[in-house]
């Protein structure tokens, strides 16, 4: 069974997309990044939820999405940016860990993939942002897979 | 025979700050120990007058700053740490530390996120002294400056007015005079009710001697910086105990 969640600080602005980039832009974007984590499963699947939110989330400034569905409206593109397998992941080994510390969970984790995801908004009238910039600089093809969803308010 | 007033010092994978604050613990009389996390045993605790989280990086900062430091202690000495206060021992959380505190429960409910500047800030704070009956602060004046080293020290609470509950009822220990960060009422430090669990974002252990200060001619004190002031107030209250 798959169990994913989308975890955003709801603290945290919308931040400029040029700084995350090496050579800005002309057209003016916005970004906002969040946590996704799909797990592969066996077992109780509220001890998973339980382990989910005590491991993964802080209560006090994260809020917490299950749906399938993007966790932000209105984007023009999502990239999803996670390590390739095989990669010393180190966020994925102190998970891993923790849970295998756990006595009796009552479920069974057998994968856990985890991908930051940077919704990217345009906020200029002299056309859309596309997507090969942010892949250039943010993305090391070595390391690293990504994946990108289009969203509604694609104009062109 | 002579009594030691003893600390130790949790080391996780990633503090980095240990060993200057194991430093500037002996140069006020401190006998110290650097412990390695996973060498640590419940009971060993018991018979230590203070425990330092240092500051660093716990377990790469991965997830949110502290948060597997905090799960693995919880795991592992939650009830040894909550039984060490209960007996009148003292905790101390420097930057990752205050982190590591906060998300234990140790300290009034909140976490600390991502500054407003979004980056990782480096540099000499101002701060108010809002408790100067706290043993860790009684040897300062009512503002001084320490160094700050971290991305993420901005304090925010469930309910907007939270912190200012905090800071009415005392547990507000430290405030920055400018709010670098976006912290709610611009807190650097805080204390539980006891006043036992300390934590602050800022550095005192990098502030030790007073040529640590940025100003050559920095004239407060004519050997030492604020930290050792720090360092000493606690020392103290624990021998006069």
């Amino acid at each position: 069974m798959q169990y994913s969640i989308e975890i955003r600080n709801r603290f945290i602005q919308k931040q400029k997309t040029n700084t995350l980039l090496y050579t800005p832009l002309k057209s003016r974007g916005a970004y906002e990044q969040t946590r996704r984590y799909t797990i592969n499963y066996s077992g109780n699947k509220k001890a998973l939820k339980n382990f989910v939110r005590e491991v993964l989330v802080d209560e006090v400034s994260e809020v917490v999405s299950s749906s399938l569905s993007p966790a932000m409206q209105n984007f023009q593109f999502y990239i999803d940016v996670s390590l390739k397998p095989g990669t010393l992941n180190l966020e994925k080994e102190y998970i891993l860990n923790y849970y295998q510390q756990l006595q009796a969970p009552d479920f069974e984790l057998q994968e856990c993939t985890i991908a930051q995801r940077t919704y990217i908004k345009s906020e200029s009238e002299s056309g859309d942002l596309l997507p090969e910039p942010f892949i250039r600089d943010m993305v090391n093809p070595v390391i690293h897979t990504w994946n990108i969803q289009y969203g509604t308010s694609r104009t062109s | 025979m002579e009594k030691w007033i003893t600390a130790i010092l949790l080391k996780f994978p990633g503090t980095n700050c240990d060993e200057e604050t194991e430093r500037a613990l002996q140069s006020v009389g401190f006998k110290t120990e650097i412990w390695p996390f996973t060498l640590v045993e419940p009971t060993r605790i018991k018979n230590v007058d203070l425990i330092v989280l240092a500051g660093g990086f716990s377990y790469g900062d991965y997830i949110m700053a502290g948060k597997l430091a905090q799960l693995n202690i919880q795991q592992k000495l939650q009830n040894s740490l909550n039984e060490f206060c209960h007996q009148g021992g003292f905790l101390l959380g420097i930057c990752n530390g205050f982190q590591i505190l906060m998300r234990l429960g140790l300290l009034p409910q909140g976490s600390l996120i991502s500054n407003t500047t979004h980056r990782f800030m480096c540099q000499w704070v101002e701060l108010n002294n809002k408790a100067q009956q706290s043993p860790f602060l009684k040897g300062l004046p009512s503002s001084f400056e320490l160094p700050i080293a971290h991305a993420e020290g901005r304090l925010v609470t469930q309910a907007p007015k939270q912190a200012e509950t905090y800071l009415k009822e005392g547990n507000v220990t430290l405030t920055y005079t400018q709010n670098i960060n976006g912290s709610a009422y611009s807190i650097a430090g805080m204390q539980d009710a006891s006043g036992q669990v300390f934590g602050l974002m800022p550095h005192p252990e990098r502030f030790l001697y007073k040529e640590h200060h940025y100003d050559p001619d920095w004239a407060g004190d004519s050997e030492w910086g604020w930290g050792y002031y720090f360092f000493k107030g606690i020392y103290d209250h624990i021998e006069a105990m």
